[in-house]
């Protein structure tokens, strides 16, 4: 997907992202293309692989649970927090940390398994379930061609 | 009372066993399902579901509804928080206990409204640091994270407090003998009261104090 | 054909973004005119620049122009090292037009020049009593950009975020901050920030704005061009001396560094490898040169000193500017200014050299190896550096690529000494002289003359050129462009 010049720049500079899979290096090679500051991090220094050579953010190798790894990441100038990692107690865990602790802006979870998707709700947390948006999608496509 | 406990290992193990001989209803959750077996084998008087904790419907049919506490022992400090979240947000269970490993977590974890909250790490090295002698002392408890110790100790006649009144002895501030049991009676003592050869010390301190009041008892710390 | 089109469309995107270069060139190429208010009578000359700045910006923007055919503009390094050479040889071979228009240098004195320009290098082939001041403002204008690399320039002000494989391409690898972009601007301002104090203290020092602003820049990128004949000799004076010193080892601290003291991280700048490393070689060098050699030739302690640490600091930190001459100087004290100049300033930084890094690296290996005899067999230890302002693990492979790199420097060294032998110089002129072109330091022993034969001026253009690109840009760019012609060629039968 080419990235336009159109994308508003608002104030959202300063991006963490937990957890260096398919989705979040994705994020990240796409938000480090339009200027934004971006810092991932991933217990697994060989996810690091996935990122783009045109990447020029930064990378931490540690566990996002920890608040060591949060401060290294400079989580109080964060505007932006993203947990995709594939562990969701760990996703709810960090989401809150980032909103209830560090207060940051915007805070969105990547939900693993569909099921707990009441829990991320109960504990009021943004959620974005790749599952779920892609069997939506194919099952539109496929009553779309019923009509 | 009813209590959950979910989580695997020793600890669920003797946690088990433990409230079982206090009368206690038990219900235990584990993901693995051969664990489960084996934990039904283990304690068949207790209620054994499997399924993943942190999923509603499985603390909803383990009966968090109408269940006192829920304790969350597993290794892995986020579902240990998440657990005890849902239970109280979901479910209102009175009373959730979490461990936590990263003794970082237990401000966190306050922070996100789960307050009781043990730390392994921080019991075992204030224990190696008050270095502890384990033949005289017994049962050491840890009580609001390790604030206080409670420390039941028996009396041997090499002791130095050994019929020495409790005025006498001097023990520093912040310590107290709060019970001696002597042939099974329990005596809560006056600065009169003297020790006597065979007699059970419950003694209550600061851990800052703890290394001076059994050198004031036993004569030395090891 | 898929390959021709995908070729063409690559090329097309190179070309497009050298083109954007040129036209920064061509803008840069004004700059000087900025002093005319001051200098009148140089109204002349400064008709070359506008003709060259004009010519270079309409052909910047014919090139510019293809790359608005070319939607998706992600550099990769391979692109981005392609466009290193070709931005580097046209950036240099356009910077000769003011001087060929003015007349007084021939192409390859006017390359020369310019080379030595934008490689921070300072040797020259101009007399600076007989050249008009916009000419040497424009000098010192190519090693203040030279010095920040061609790709920090266009990154803070042009290009932006794509053009994250053209910076590592050309050699930087350290980010200050999480995004390519940010990490140029913040380059550029805190570079700026230090050109604008060099300048205020000079001036405070008693030297003439003029000189203050050239010396500044020239300092800073640790080129070492000068306004004068004699270099910082010229003013005879300690605060000068004092405050260039400072300059120079500003100039070759990396810009990582800096940015970790400016944000209060000094305790952990104080860590680097380089830092410590810096300190330890002149700390042993400069007593031992001046005890042993310096002050016994100058006759007193405070002039031999003052002259041993000036000189020494000037060739670790490739900068070049001098106090003295030494072509009568004892051979140890040349001897050691020139490994000096070999071993060279930080990575990151505007100077040059195989880098402190480097050597440091290799070093520590060395002691490692000899301590690995005394533990047991079995241990596993984890060796590491401080690289930047951070732990690096040292890997076999980083020591195979260090080692390389030494190889083939000394290699080219060698060769480059050789080439100036056959031309008759003397051992020591030309070890010195080749390893102040290839370290891109700019001290001399006198060799570097407009009247030096076109071979050696060449031999040491090609040793500039390859030691600020660090040969391997130069060679995987050379050889991309190559093998792209080759099979351009043979599918378009």
């Amino acid at each position: 997907m080419a990235m336009n010049n159109n994308i508003k720049n608002n104030n959202k500079e300063y991006i963490i992202i937990v957890g260096c899979g398919r989705i979040g290096s994705r994020m990240a090679n796409e938000l480090s293309q339009t200027g934004k500051s971006v810092v991932v991090i991933d217990n697994d220094p060989n996810a690091f692989t996935k990122l783009d050579e045109s990447f020029s953010g930064f990378m931490i190798e540690g566990d996002g649970v920890e608040t060591d790894v949060l401060e290294e990441a400079k989580i109080k100038r964060a505007d932006v927090l993203i947990v995709s990692t594939s562990n969701d107690a760990a996703n709810m865990m960090i989401a809150q940390i980032g909103k209830n602790v560090y207060n940051i802006d915007q805070v969105l979870a990547r939900v693993v398994d569909p099921d707990e998707l009441e829990t991320y709700n109960v504990l009021e947390i943004e959620t974005v379930s790749p599952t779920l948006l892609a069997s939506r999608a194919m099952v539109e496509k496929i009553l779309k061609e019923d009509n | 009372m009813k209590i959950i406990i979910v989580g695997g290992g020793k600890i669920v193990h003797f946690l088990t066993k433990s409230f079982l001989s206090k009368g206690y209803e038990v219900t235990i959750i584990h993901e693995d399902h051969e664990y489960c077996k084996k934990l039904s084998r283990k304690h068949p008087k207790t209620t054994v579901v499997h399924g993943k904790p942190t999923n509603p419907v499985i603390l909803e049919d383990a009966g968090a509804s109408y269940s006192d506490a829920i304790i969350a022992v597993t290794l892995q400090d986020p579902e240990n928080l998440i657990v005890c979240q849902i239970a109280e947000k979901m479910y209102q269970i009175p009373k959730t206990f979490a461990l936590v490993n990263d003794p970082k977590n237990i401000e966190i974890f306050n922070k996100l409204g789960v307050t009781k909250v043990i730390s392994t790490a921080s019991i075992v090295s204030s224990m190696i640091e008050q270095k502890v002698l384990l033949e005289d002392m017994i049962n050491l408890t840890p009580i609001e994270e390790g604030k206080l110790a409670l420390v039941e100790v028996v009396a041997q006649s090499e002791h130095p407090m050994i019929n020495q009144t409790l005025e006498n002895l001097q023990l520093p501030e912040n310590s107290l003998v709060g019970c001696i049991i002597r042939d099974g009676k329990a005596i809560i003592p006056r600065g009169k009261d003297e020790i006597l050869t065979g007699d059970r010390l419950v003694v209550l301190c600061l851990p800052e104090v703890q290394s001076q009041v059994m050198k004031t008892l036993l004569g030395r710390v090891e | 054909m898929k390959y021709i089109i995908s070729i063409k469309e690559k090329y097309r995107m190179i070309i497009g973004y050298t083109g954007m270069i040129t036209m920064g060139l061509a803008v840069v190429m004004l700059l000087p005119l900025l002093v005319l208010p001051a200098y009148p009578e140089e109204m002349f000359a400064a008709r070359y620049f506008l003709i060259s700045g004009v010519l270079t910006g309409m052909i910047g923007l014919l090139a510019a122009k293809e790359l608005k055919k070319e939607r998706s503009s992600r550099l990769t390094l391979q692109d981005g090292g392609v466009i290193v050479v070709l931005s580097w040889v046209i950036t240099t071979t356009f910077s000769t037009l003011p001087f060929l228009f003015e007349g007084n240098l021939n192409f390859t004195q006017a390359m020369f020049e310019s080379v030595s320009g934008w490689t921070t290098t300072g040797l020259s082939v101009v007399d600076v009593t007989e050249t008009p001041q916009v000419f040497l403002l424009w000098r010192s204008i190519m090693q203040f950009f030279g010095g920040a690399g061609l790709s920090v320039i266009m990154i803070s002000a042009i290009i932006g975020p794509h053009g994250v494989g053209f910076y590592n391409a050309e050699g930087r690898t350290d980010q200050l901050l999480p995004n390519v972009s940010k990490t140029a601007k913040m380059i550029m301002m805190i570079y700026s920030g230090y050109l604008i104090g060099a300048v205020i203290l000079y001036i405070l020092a008693g030297m003439p704005w003029f000189d203050a602003i050239n010396h500044g820049m020239a300092a800073l990128s640790t080129g070492g061009f000068s306004t004068q004949t004699d270099s910082i000799g010229h003013y005879q004076s300690f605060l000068i001396e004092a405050i260039t010193i400072v300059l120079m080892v500003i100039g070759t601290t990396n810009f990582v560094i800096h940015y970790g003291i400016i944000s209060g991280k000094v305790k952990l700048a104080m860590k680097n490898g380089e830092v410590r490393f810096f300190v330890f070689l002149l700390g042993i060098i400069i007593p031992l040169v001046s005890v042993v050699s310096l002050i016994p030739y100058y006759g007193n302690v405070s002039e031999g000193l003052r002259i041993t640490i000036f000189e020494f600091v000037s060739a670790l930190t490739t900068t070049g500017f001098s106090t003295v001459g030494y072509s009568d100087w004892p051979v140890a004290p040349v001897f050691i200014m020139m490994v000096l100049m070999l071993i060279g300033g930080g990575t990151g930084s505007t100077a040059g050299g195989m880098k402190l890094y480097r050597i440091y690296l290799l070093s520590k290996s060395l002691w490692w190896e000899l301590v690995r005899f005394g533990k047991p067999k079995n241990s596993v230890p984890q060796y590491y550096v401080y690289k930047g302002l951070d732990k690096l693990y040292v890997t076999e492979k980083h020591l195979r690529e260090t080692g390389n790199f030494v190889v083939l420097y000394m290699i080219t060294y060698v060769i480059g000494v050789s080439i100036f032998l056959f031309y008759g110089v003397s051992l020591k002129d030309a070890m010195f002289e080749f390893g102040s072109s290839i370290g891109t330091v700019g001290l001399s022993l006198g060799v570097t003359s407009p009247e030096l034969p076109r071979g050696m001026l060449w031999t040491q253009i090609v040793g500039m050129m390859l030691g600020r690109l660090e040969f391997l840009v130069v060679f995987y760019g050379g050889i991309t462009i190559i093998q792209d012609i080759k099979r351009f060629s043979r599918l378009n039968h």
